[in-house]
């Protein structure tokens, strides 16, 4: 399958077509996208909407480059973030509760003959419900193929370790990775004049960072690890660095698409 | 959004997912209400999208903001509802009851957290009205927060204007009368070299509509009253139509949000029934 990324392509969002279009489209879609984001606080100059913006940018965009091979369905706007909840405006949403919308979400779908599901996800703190919901519904029977991905999973390794080792390695969080994104794709929920380092709790991150080296998860409250919420150092972010992630990004999708579909 | 956004007349809205958290603290005392949005994602025939109604109560909702700002917060809407009955069109979605339930539940245990007690969930789908009135009660009962309530946005449609509007017997679905208001609030969900008539099976319509107002309620699919999804005519439909009675519509919730404001909100300790003041 080739890529195409001529401008004449429409987008395929499900909740901004007809249900004749749907119809219509129904046996040329091979695949739905569940983009998956949330609603938490992005450090002092990211919206709260960031996960989500991301996630459906980056979804209505594929959409457009794969005509009309991806159907992308409305985004789950809020995920797990209950680390989160100690900063304003932060919505979380319990694990059975995302449970059950991806169930209903697929159940929907699949009464329409489709039958192949991607949840693509933002939000590092959902990469485990996501796992859960994709290997739960896929073991339901019923769909020919049901899993998730991380976008960040579908970039290029080489570029997220160049990335990495031009960055703070604290990254992960409304940083300078996270920014760089964001400055490329939604440069309008950026405030440029705001940015700023995160304010790491030295001892909790490194008290983390120790954890991790066992392989050990544990709930650290974002608000004990960074004062003003975000990590790393997004001042080092650039709108270029969001472009080379996020064509890299593209690239693997459609790389992962054409995986799936030739084998389900 | 493609699509200039008239309907807001040069406002802004107050949207809790476009804020940072430096925006948001700064604005957060001035907050008196969170407005949740459950929409639906299901058929509306040939002329108008599946995220029609989802769209039509945000949209309002938006507009509410904007002319109350910095009072009203608008959280990321529920876009999916109460849909079972259409299923048998394809793209409908529909939630379970209790995944409807549990999600607001999530979504406004969090605002509690975050000191907001206040919430109105608007809603312009049929469909939605008895899980809202399950949430309002249930939810509420649970939760105690200091105000709940929700608005069915598609009731306040002025009468008289909807008189002009309207010109066939069946409408209220996918219809002139949506399908105008849509092409105000959102015009590039409707598809204008797509309006029809509703395909009507009158049979089955009239037998329903025999319980009409009754108290009665049945079980059934869309997809047996009208074969395209559609009900009334949406040839009729027209944006100046659509713009008359959204902002009749408009007036009517601008009046609800003032008194919930004034009555409720600035004055928080209840008045007893029998005239007997708290205070």
């Amino acid at each position: 399958m080739t890529e195409n990324n001529g401008e004449d392509l429409p987008e395929l969002l499900l909740s901004e077509l007809t249900t004749v279009e749907v119809e219509r489209l129904r046996d040329k879609i091979e695949l739905v996208l569940l983009p998956f984001g949330a609603t938490e606080q992005h450090g002092p100059h990211l919206a709260l909407g960031t996960d989500t913006f991301i996630a459906d940018a980056f979804c209505r965009e594929a959409s457009r480059r794969l005509y009309p091979r991806l159907l992308v369905a409305p985004p789950l706007r809020w995920g797990l973030s209950n680390l989160h909840m100690d900063f304003p405006g932060t919505i979380s949403l319990s694990a059975d509760t995302v449970m059950h919308i991806f169930e209903d979400v697929v159940d929907s779908l699949t009464s329409h003959g489709f039958t192949r599901f991607l949840i693509l996800n933002t939000h590092g703190g959902n990469r485990d419900i996501a796992k859960l919901a994709a290997t739960e519904i896929g073991a339901r029977g019923g769909v020919d193929f049901m899993g998730t991905v991380d976008l960040s999973g579908l970039i290029d390794p080489e570029i997220l370790e160049r990335h990495t080792a031009a960055g703070t390695g604290r990254a992960g969080h409304a940083c300078e990775d996270e920014t760089s994104t964001a400055l490329y794709l939604s440069p309008q929920i950026v405030r440029s004049d705001l940015i700023a380092k995160g304010q790491i709790d030295d001892t909790a991150w490194e008290f983390r960072a120790a954890l991790e080296t066992h392989g050990v998860r544990t709930a650290t409250n974002m608000h004990d690890l960074t004062a003003n919420g975000a990590l790393g150092d997004p001042t080092l972010a650039t709108a270029e660095m969001g472009r080379e992630r996020i064509e890299s990004a593209h690239a693997g999708l459609a790389e992962l698409i054409d995986t799936i579909t030739s084998s389900t | 959004m493609k699509t200039p956004e008239f309907h807001l007349g040069g406002l802004q809205p107050l949207e809790l997912e476009k804020l940072t958290l430096p925006e948001l603290r700064e604005v957060l005392p001035e907050v008196k209400l969170a407005v949740l949005t459950l929409g639906s994602i299901e058929q509306h025939g040939p002329n108008t999208a599946l995220e029609t109604d989802l769209a039509m109560a945000h949209e309002m909702a938006r507009m509410a903001s904007a002319r109350l700002y910095p009072h009203i917060l608008i959280l990321p809407p529920i876009p999916w509802g109460m849909s079972a009955y259409h299923m048998d069109f394809p793209g409908s979605m529909t939630l379970r009851p209790e995944t409807v339930l549990d999600t607001m539940r999530d979504i406004f245990r969090s605002l509690q957290q975050h000191g907001l007690n206040n919430w109105l969930i608007t809603n312009f789908h049929s469909g939605n009205e008895g899980i809202i009135s399950v949430a309002v009660q249930a939810i509420g009962a649970e939760l105690t927060p200091d105000f709940f309530g929700a608005v069915s946005l598609a009731l306040l449609e002025p009468d008289d204007i909807e008189a002009q509007v309207r010109k066939t017997r069946i409408v209220g679905h996918a219809c002139e009368v949506e399908t105008a208001e849509l092409m105000y609030v959102r015009p590039d969900l409707v598809r204008s070299e797509d309006v029809a008539a509703g395909d009507l099976l009158h049979e089955h319509i009239d037998r329903r509509r025999r319980f009409f107002g009754s108290g009665v309620r049945l079980s059934w699919s869309f997809a047996e009253g009208t074969r395209n999804g559609a009900l009334g005519d949406s040839r009729y439909a027209s944006y100046e139509g659509g713009q008359n009675l959204v902002e009749g519509m408009m007036d009517e919730f601008m009046d609800i949000l003032n008194q919930i404001i004034e009555h409720w909100l600035d004055r928080p300790e209840p008045v007893s029934p029998k005239g007997k003041s708290a205070r």
